[in-house]
């Protein structure tokens, strides 16, 4: 039989003349890569975020005022060339403390799910692994964290420990370690019975090389795909939490307490809330896209 | 040098679980010599796998344990590392992961899953070299390569994943990663199950080859006689836990004795004779938990008397090396 030169053939002999990458060995990971630059929401979230983290990098560059230089004269004024998004009642530029907002809300939110993913992880997966007694109490104790709404939990302990960055940090890691454990725990349950697992075990595999080699790889799909939904969480508690006057204090530009500082001008002012809240949405919606398009990436299975 | 690499004595094998104790394995005895292959024949849950467990140390916890007897790898005894004293877990930990991989190498039934998906294929032969001798990476490697290429996959593909493999070439790589460390011992779990006839025949074939290269000592588990046909020197054949035909290849399928191994061969279709339908062994396997105390073979055995139903039949020799566990033979070798 002639061998067939189809129109899709051509594409990619094209595409491959074009980049000697081709011939590389595909990785897992590689894989994921290329199924999730086809998804084009997960593009437009990516796109979104890299613009976000460029911001907040370049804050200095992009804001034309700093975060506290006020002017009477111009207080209250709606949006206009000279400040893109107005201006509130001390007469600050909004769309400055918007930008410099980014710096704030950003790290804070990858902080506080580095944290309880720190402290969470090592339990979950100490809990999967050894199982029996040592999972039963580890996770009873969880239980009991998890027994206290999170928020709660959160406002609790910000309020004992006092406002500020540090604290707030420490309250949202905490209140939110005991359903990382649970994410950790079940990826790592997972794949613990796995026949290369076993295998690993035959070829004489330590215990500590069966969990980070062998377990815990294979069973990053859902963990990371649940870090970015938690750190759209954990920006959504920031602002919360400054919100109800228990994050960051006001004349720090975070998003939450400027919605809180202008909440009394909705009527008058409306421009005061709309473009943080619309921060704080852009950000969060982002996050969820690009995690949707992780998901599907990383477990085609899936969808 | 004629000290068997694999000795087991006597071995009983028994899974607690919540609803009753298994009896998987029963008084089992066998030998394996250097450079010899036995062939473990039996259906599924008569306690081949478990067998194969016992000696990689690897008995699923909690629920299995060592009741009796003796396990000897290579002049050392092992069945010592299998207690269960909870003091002494930690060193019989350190000493199986010493074995595992080093003296005795493991193949599985599905190559398909048997290799980790997110490292390639030369990292994780590489690997176990390095788990069990002082080399260098690049040392690693390079054995790595070697050993690619001696089960005949181009050394080039060292830096591909396992799902970039077929199956038959995955178990060539499974194959090349238990034989890393020349291991004395190889144990391979029907290692061509989950392949076609024609992989099959050539995973065979690259078995025998490296067998001989590497003068190790083989037990191969299977439930295809044409396997043990094959590649095997010996042949034992087991059922609910208990060896009930043991012998040469010659003394098995030319002079099979025990019933079981009569229905065995009878259900395999021949060439010569037309037949509308295999001849099947009746009714199921006893049940391990609930083992009769008589012959476990009673249920399903053509050539069963009353006198079966009051005895537990003990392995008797029939000819030289050459063990059967069945009433019938036995009084046949009394009245002699």
């Amino acid at each position: 039989m002639a061998k067939m030169y189809t129109p899709a053939m051509a594409k990619l002999d094209k595409k491959r003349s074009r980049s000697r990458s081709a011939q590389r060995p595909s990785s897992p990971a590689r894989e994921a890569w290329i199924r999730l630059k086809r998804n084009r929401l997960a593009v437009v979230g990516m796109v979104i975020l890299a613009i976000l983290i460029l911001t907040a990098i370049f804050a200095d560059v992009i804001a034309p005022y700093g975060i506290d230089e006020q002017n009477y004269t111009d207080a209250l004024q709606g949006p206009s060339l000279h400040h893109l998004f107005g201006t509130d009642n001390y007469g600050r530029d909004i769309f400055s403390r918007v930008v410099y907002g980014t710096r704030i809300s950003l790290p804070i939110g990858l902080i506080c799910v580095f944290i309880a993913y720190l402290f969470g992880g090592v339990l979950g997966a100490l809990a999967a692994f050894y199982g029996g007694k040592a999972d039963m109490i580890i996770m009873r104790i969880l239980d009991i964290f998890q027994s206290i709404p999170p928020m709660l939990m959160a406002i609790a302990i910000a309020a004992s420990l006092g406002t500020g960055v540090v604290n707030l940090v420490i309250a949202i890691s905490v209140s939110t370690m005991p359903a990382r454990a649970r994410i950790v725990r079940a990826a790592i349950l997972s794949v613990k019975n796995s026949d290369y697992v076993e295998s690993a075990r035959c070829i004489g595999a330590g215990s500590r090389r069966q969990l980070l080699k062998y377990m815990l790889p294979n069973a990053l799909g859902p963990i990371l795909t649940n870090i970015t939904f938690s750190i759209a969480t954990a920006i959504l508690t920031v602002s919360s939490m400054s919100y109800l006057g228990l994050g960051i204090a006001a004349p720090t530009p975070e998003w939450g307490s400027m919605l809180s500082a202008g909440r009394s001008f909705i009527r008058t002012a409306p421009h005061i809330l709309i473009f943080p809240g619309a921060a704080i949405m852009i950000t969060v919606l982002a996050l969820n896209l690009f995690g949707d398009g992780l998901r599907d990436a990383l477990d085609p299975r899936l969808k | 040098m004629n000290e068997p690499i694999l000795r087991i004595e006597d071995l009983v094998v028994h899974y607690e679980t919540r609803t009753g104790v298994a009896e998987a394995v029963n008084n089992v005895s066998l030998e394996i010599l250097p450079g010899e292959t036995l062939g473990l024949v039996g259906e599924t849950g008569a306690g081949k796998t478990t067998i194969a467990l016992t000696i990689m140390g690897l008995l699923p916890q909690p629920g299995g344990h060592v009741i009796q007897g003796k396990i000897t790898l290579d002049g050392e005894e092992i069945t010592r590392y299998m207690t269960n004293n909870r003091r002494q877990s930690n060193k019989n930990d350190k000493y199986f992961r010493k074995i595992r991989g080093n003296k005795v190498g493991m193949i599985f039934q599905d190559p398909m899953s048997a290799l980790n998906p997110v490292y390639t294929v030369g990292e994780q032969i590489a690997e176990v070299i390095r788990l069990h001798n002082k080399v260098s990476r690049a040392e690693a490697n390079k054995k790595a390569v070697d050993m690619m290429e001696l089960v005949g996959i181009p050394g080039e593909r060292f830096k591909n994943y396992p799902h970039e493999f077929s199956g038959g070439m995955k178990q060539r790589i499974v194959i090349a990663m238990a034989l890393a460390c020349s291991p004395r011992l190889l144990i391979a779990d029907e290692p061509t199950t989950a392949l076609d006839v024609t992989i099959q025949a050539q995973v065979l074939e690259l078995m025998r080859g490296l067998r001989k290269e590497f003068n190790t000592a083989m037990l191969m588990i299977t439930h295809d006689l044409g396997v043990v046909a094959d590649i095997c020197d010996k042949c034992a054949v087991i059922y609910a836990g208990q060896i009930v035909e043991y012998g040469t290849l010659e003394h098995v399928f030319n002079n099979p004795k025990h019933p079981y191994t009569l229905a065995l061969f009878a259900a395999l279709p021949s060439l010569d004779t037309e037949v509308e339908r295999l001849q099947a062994i009746e009714g199921l396997m006893s049940d391990p938990m609930d083992l009769p105390e008589y012959c476990s073979f009673y249920d399903r055995c053509n050539h069963r008397c009353d006198a079966c139903k009051n005895c537990d039949p003990a392995l008797t020799e029939v000819e030289p090396g050459h063990f059967v566990r069945c009433l019938r033979i036995s009084s046949e070798e009394e009245e002699k």
